[in-house]
């Protein structure tokens, strides 16, 4: 059992943490979030801990992200500052304006397109994101077909919109 | 077979074909030459996804840790060691490192010969690893308020080693004894029994100031494990099925000893060990009052600590050995 908890942390707690980071863009929160996650996992013994533990961590975000909309909105506008000063090239720009370009990009995708997206990427398998979204899992591959593209698509736009502010 | 829809290429690429979906889709590729184009398109598609998802991995430095008060464990004088003199305290560090790698391993799609890109490295794995690797150790204080702890009074001095198995002879219970069963009913997320606080040590003021930030334990040599052993003079308490990283040993007092497992990529949790029954002035005691951390295991005193939350770590207390 306790073999178990270590597994289940061993193989999830940082891919959880990468999850909750791409909904809550804050590090530091996310690792809370995930902590407690966890600790709620440890409390609800649940049978697929690691479907679990995304599906409590998604909600945790949801409520999260309603309590500090207001906050967010704020903190996403000193995050677009650099680029609004003058963005350089891309090989230039420093993780933080990828990142933020990302996250601008991840925003472009419908919900349910970004969600299994993330799913997918927090090492999710197709039956774990079908069961948790509710989608067929034969649709699981064409949810991620379409969200991988538009992410590339959107991500290749806002870098044009960075290019032609420049000038 | 007419042509393939972009979400079983995706799927494929992702491994999520069942075995029978595979074979008819490869052998469809192995005569369609437009939809083996399409694939190596698609793998590509993904592998670009891939990337950048990564740049949006959370960034992994000290910085985003340091200021997280829920990981900065405060140490007191604990209340539990009535008549085993003995020490631990805890200390925990995490180093965000790569997390894929303990992501389950995806099916390779590479194994159809006629699609030209069918030398290239499987999808999943390779992207996103590098970058996360690469990232620096992080180190959590945990030692903010922690105090040297001089001899309690109230306590007979133990003459001679004590038996192992003894049990404490104050009547307070010490995590040590917690039977099997209830220690079973605690993992199954009862609430963790809180040694309950007691009166009987008398504890003196704090010989050294609060040290915050300090990263206790990793300025200690590491040594191997069999002077370790000969330090403890006993097997070293460890949880099982976890990689021990380091063990390490007090340089002012070789009777304590740090023992450092991996539970994920990044997180250690230690275990400070010493014998129960060691000498109350050859030990720093660090650990809070009612700390569910501390527990006899065997002839050694162990506490745990590591950045997770107590609950967390009292659970994983338990299954040291």
């Amino acid at each position: 059992m306790p073999d178990d908890l270590a597994d289940v942390y061993r193989t999830t707690f940082p891919a959880l943490v990468r999850f909750l980071y791409r909904k809550v863009w804050d590090a530091a929160r996310a690792e809370d979030l995930a902590q407690e996650a966890f600790s709620r996992a440890l409390a609800h013994r649940p049978e697929n801990p690691r479907s679990w533990l995304f599906v409590v961590a998604a909600n945790m975000a949801r409520d999260e992200a309603r309590r500090t909309a207001r906050e967010r909105r704020h903190l996403t506008l000193l995050a677009n500052e650099p680029r609004e000063r003058g963005p350089s090239p891309e090989d230039a720009l420093d993780d933080e304006l990828r990142r933020q370009r990302v996250r601008e990009a991840l925003e472009r995708l419908t919900p349910r397109d970004r969600e299994v997206l993330l799913l997918w990427d927090a090492g999710l398998s197709y039956d774990e994101i079908a069961s948790q979204t509710g989608l067929a899992r034969t649709a699981v591959g064409t949810t991620l077909a379409r969200a991988r593209r538009r992410l590339i698509e959107a991500y290749g736009s806002a870098s044009e919109d960075a290019h032609v502010a420049r000038g | 077979m007419s042509h393939v829809d972009d979400g079983t290429l995706h799927a494929y690429l992702d491994g999520e074909l069942s075995p029978v979906e595979r074979g008819r889709l490869e052998s469809h590729l192995a005569d369609c030459a437009p939809c083996r184009e399409r694939l190596a398109q698609e793998r590509s598609l993904i592998e670009s996804a891939e990337r950048l998802l990564a740049l949006a991995a959370p960034p992994a430095t000290g910085r985003d840790l340091r200021g997280v008060p829920r990981r900065r464990l405060r140490f007191l004088v604990p209340g539990v060691w009535a008549a085993s003199l003995a020490a631990a305290f805890l200390i925990g560090r995490t180093l965000f490192v790569s997390d894929r790698q303990f992501a389950p391993p995806r099916a390779p799609a590479e194994a159809l010969a006629p699609v030209p890109s069918a030398a290239a490295p499987a999808v999943s794995a390779a992207p996103a690893a590098g970058k996360r690797a690469a990232s620096p150790p992080r180190t959590v204080a945990l030692a903010e308020g922690s105090h040297r702890v001089a001899a309690t009074e109230s306590v007979p001095p133990a003459p001679a080693p004590v038996p192992a198995a003894a049990p404490a002879p104050a009547p307070l219970a010490t995590p040590g004894v917690v039977s099997n069963q209830a220690a079973q009913a605690k993992l199954r997320g009862d609430s963790p029994a809180f040694i309950p606080p007691t009166a009987v040590t008398v504890t003196t003021p704090p010989l050294l100031p609060p040290r915050a930030d300090e990263q206790i334990g990793t300025s200690w040599p590491v040594i191997t494990a069999a002077p370790a052993r000969d330090a403890l003079g006993a097997e070293l308490v460890q949880i099982p099925g976890l990689p021990i990283r380091d063990i390490r040993q007090d340089p002012a007092n070789s009777g304590t000893v740090l023992v450092e497992q991996e539970l994920a990529a990044g997180t250690v949790v230690q275990l400070l060990q010493a014998r129960a029954e060691a000498s109350v002035g050859e030990t720093l005691m660090r650990a809070p009052r009612t700390s569910p951390l501390v527990k006899n295991v065997g002839r050694l005193r162990v506490q745990i600590a590591g950045p997770l939350s107590v609950d967390s770590l009292f659970k994983l207390l338990e299954a040291a050995r």
